[in-house]
């Protein structure tokens, strides 16, 4: 992590660096994984968690599963 | 977050008219610049609204305002929530202009406009009065709007307010942004605590996007949870379907049993029916034969009764004949009950003697016994006492008397048989006289000869239907009955046998129905399979964010010790005798000497400059970009701190940075001369002469 890298860039990278080692399974729907951690960073802060877990499920469910 | 524009009514010594009146333009503070710098700073005199000024952009954000925290104990520092209104006199900092009060003009608000992710906002918060005259703060009500000018998208209230935490500043990280120099000291006071401060550590984990980890692997454990029910409950779902399939296939194979049954029923049922049909048809071929069997039947059928009739007629006859002729002879009964009569009255006078007899004979007996005895005795024939002693004369002529009676009684015994024998025969004879039959054997006669004809009559028609049945098959017309009424019989058995498993199968086929209804879904074997991928994911998911967070909580406080300790060298006016700063994991600080080794006695300014390091590296490597609105910088620093400070912020830092000094810390006109390429803006508070508590905004743009 250099010196100008803000918090956020930082975990992208370890994010994008732990993914490269460990793919998520085969079977994972386009971006999803992306899509969840951009509504995790979205609301980071916010302490009621019911509209995040919301949203993440809505996402999952909305995603297409066949093989 | 960068501001653009913010409006102050009647905001604490920002005193404005009501609205429409001289005076009702509210004080704006504009941070629009040319020159694209970062730099601004607010000076005045005290109590003329700077720190107002702060407090004013908070209130905006999170509806509250406190006092500048002081301490009382010298130790602990101490502030209080600011009210919405309360008179000058009650000295309770307002945030109503105390002259606006007392003139009646309860409303006040702070618009801020903004900046935020390439679009344009307002945020308007404002409080008005609920009641013609206000006297505290629950006559009042406060509202909050944010507008997006782009969208045009609008919130109120509660989702203003969410959208404030979630995507400006949570309240929690506010303590980076709303910096002030009595807080930077409590900061630097806790940062070099031996003991942790598990708030503080949670506040820098924050800024430091800790919670997208730490709150996405709860967030991430708790959907699996849900699933993980979910796959449960399509599990059991399947045990309960697989038994309700169980049970429909029980009832299926029981019904196809039945259906089995019903169908050989029926085989049974026509064939029983074209037996009928058949022996009805060939029976009626022999109808009239039928009939005269039937009749011949009945009377033959009939005729042992009769016959047995007629025996007992004849029998009665014969009796009655013989009682006839003992009627013959009543005349010569009745001479024989006259010679009679002489005979029983005799027998009826020996009677009454006899008793007399056995009377007396008892008395003389008695009197012997009692004399004996020496008992007086009343005499039971004449009732007189009677001397028990009799004489001798007495005592023989009564021996004589009884010896008479017994003698008497004797003879009259002897003829007992006799008398028995005559009151007998006369009874008979007495009966004899009695009997009269002649019509009972007269109607006997007439049955006997009404039963002689019917016997003779049937017998002839017997006689004549045999005749006419001479050549038939009789006993096969009457076979042919009994198969219709065996056929009839076999139906019915049939019918009911149908009827009971027809019953049998539609109560199977409401438990089939219930069954069906019972079972969940389909067999669940894809949801399941989908379910087993959704699981897998976020395992993988949970799995990835613990790992990262793990390898971030290192090297992030690596990196912000790097990054504190240079932000420190460039502050700290003793570059040579310092070479930075090191942080614990729990982010305690620690202030190095040339050598590496732990400064034992830092100064207040090495502290204060410490903790400004630490504060900034935070707000500089966390992903929120808000205004830094600084109270009082160069408190509990000397002057050359102050320059770095002030040189730091606007030189290296991409966000906005308010100074507000106290009077005493920095001079406008040498800040402005000094710092004149990097400001971008400057406002000055003062109160025109003669209305203290009316602030004017002296502002100056700098390009």
């Amino acid at each position: 992590m250099s010196a100008d890298t803000s918090s956020k860039d930082a975990i992208e990278q370890a994010l994008s660096d732990y993914m490269e080692a460990n793919p998520p399974p085969d079977f994972t729907p386009i971006n999803l994984v992306e899509r969840i951690m951009k509504i995790l960073e979205k609301n980071q802060f916010r302490k009621n968690r019911s509209r995040p877990k919301k949203n993440i499920v809505e996402q999952i469910e909305f995603s297409s599963w066949d093989d | 977050m960068r501001i653009d524009t913010i409006q102050l009514y009647n905001w604490t010594s920002f005193w404005n008219a009501p609205r429409g009146e001289e005076g009702s333009t509210p004080h704006i503070f504009s941070f629009k610049s040319d020159s694209n710098r970062n730099g601004y700073a607010i000076f005045g005199e005290n109590s003329r609204g700077k720190t107002s000024f702060s407090s004013a952009v908070y209130w905006a954000l999170y509806g509250e305002a406190w006092t500048i925290p002081v301490s009382e104990d010298g130790k602990s520092l101490t502030r209080e929530r600011r009210p919405l209104v309360g008179h000058p006199n009650e000295e309770n900092n307002p945030l109503l202009n105390t002259t606006s009060f007392r003139e009646g003009n309860y409303d006040f608000y702070v618009v801020i406009n903004f900046t935020h992710n390439g679009e344009n906002y307002s945020l308007t918060r404002q409080a008005f009065a609920d009641k013609d005259s206000v006297t505290s703060d629950d006559d009042m009500s406060v509202n909050l709007l944010i507008r997006n000018f782009d969208t045009k998208e609008e919130f109120f209230e509660l989702e203003a307010q969410e959208f404030i935490i979630s995507d400006i500043l949570p309240k929690n990280l506010s303590r980076f942004f709303f910096l002030d120099g009595e807080s930077i000291t409590q900061y630097r006071a806790l940062i070099a605590s031996k003991v942790e401060n598990l708030e503080l550590r949670s506040n820098i984990e924050e800024i430091l996007n800790f919670p997208i980890l730490q709150r996405g692997i709860v967030d991430i454990r708790e959907i699996k949870s849900e699933y993980s029910t979910k796959k449960f409950q399509i599990s059991k779902d399947k045990k309960k379907n697989r038994k309700l399939i169980g049970i429909i296939e029980s009832a299926n194979t029981k019904i196809t049993g039945l259906k089995e049954i019903i169908d050989a029923q029926q085989v049974s049922w026509k064939k029983a029916d074209d037996m009928i049909a058949g022996l009805e048809s060939e029976l009626s071929l022999h109808k009239s034969s039928e009939a005269l069997i039937a009749e011949k039947d009945t009377l033959s059928g009939s005729m042992p009764s009769k016959s047995e009739r007629l025996r007992n007629y004849y029998q009665r006859r014969k009796n009655e004949n013989k009682e006839l002729w003992l009627h013959f002879l009543q005349e010569k009964v009745k001479n024989e009950l006259g010679k009679l009569d002489p005979m029983r009255t005799e027998i009826r006078k020996n009677n009454l003697e006899m008793v007399r007899l056995e009377s007396q004979i008892n008395h003389l007996k008695e009197l012997d016994q009692d004399e004996e005895n020496n008992v007086q005795t009343t005499c039971k024939l004449c009732n007189h006492t009677r001397s028990v002693k009799r004489s001798s004369e007495e005592k023989a002529k009564d021996l004589v008397d009884m010896n008479k009676y017994i003698s008497r009684h004797s003879e009259l015994k002897s003829q007992t048989d006799t008398e028995l024998e005559i009151n007998h025969r006369y009874d008979k004879i007495r009966n004899f006289k009695n009997i009269s039959r002649i019509s009972i054997i007269n109607q006997n006669s007439s049955e006997i000869k009404q039963l002689d004809e019917e016997i003779r009559i049937d017998n002839r028609r017997i006689d004549d239907i045999e005749s006419l049945l001479d050549g038939i098959d009789e006993e096969g017309v009457k076979k042919l009955r009994v198969d219709i009424r065996e056929q009839v019989e076999i139906r019915s058995k049939a019918e009911l046998r149908k009827a009971q498993a027809d019953k049998e199968i539609a109560k199977l086929q409401i438990l089939i129905s219930e069954s069906t209804r019972g079972q969940v879904g389909d067999d669940g074997s894809d949801e399941e399979k989908i379910l087993d991928k959704k699981l897998r994911l976020l395992d993988w998911m949970e799995g990835m964010l613990s790992s990262v967070l793990n390898e971030y909580s290192q090297t992030t406080r690596i990196q912000v010790e790097r990054i504190a300790s240079d932000t420190f060298m460039s502050l700290t006016n003793n570059p040579e005798g310092l070479s930075g700063l090191t942080l614990n994991t729990s982010f305690g600080l620690t202030i190095l000497d040339h050598e590496d080794f732990p400064v034992s006695n830092p100064t207040p300014g090495m502290m204060q400059c410490a903790a400004i390091s630490l504060i900034d590296t935070l707000g500089k490597i966390s992903n929120i970009e808000f205004p830094i609105l600084f109270d009082t910088p160069g408190a509990s620093i000397d002057q050359t701190h102050r320059d770095n400070i002030v040189s730091h912020y606007w030189n290296n830092r991409d966000v906005q940075f308010v100074i507000i000094p106290s009077s005493g810390e920095y001079r406008a006109d040498e800040v402005e001369s000094k710092y004149e390429e990097i400001i971008a803006r400057t406002w000055e508070l003062e109160f025109p002469k003669g209305s203290p508590n009316k602030t004017k905004v002296r502002n100056r743009m700098w390009n």
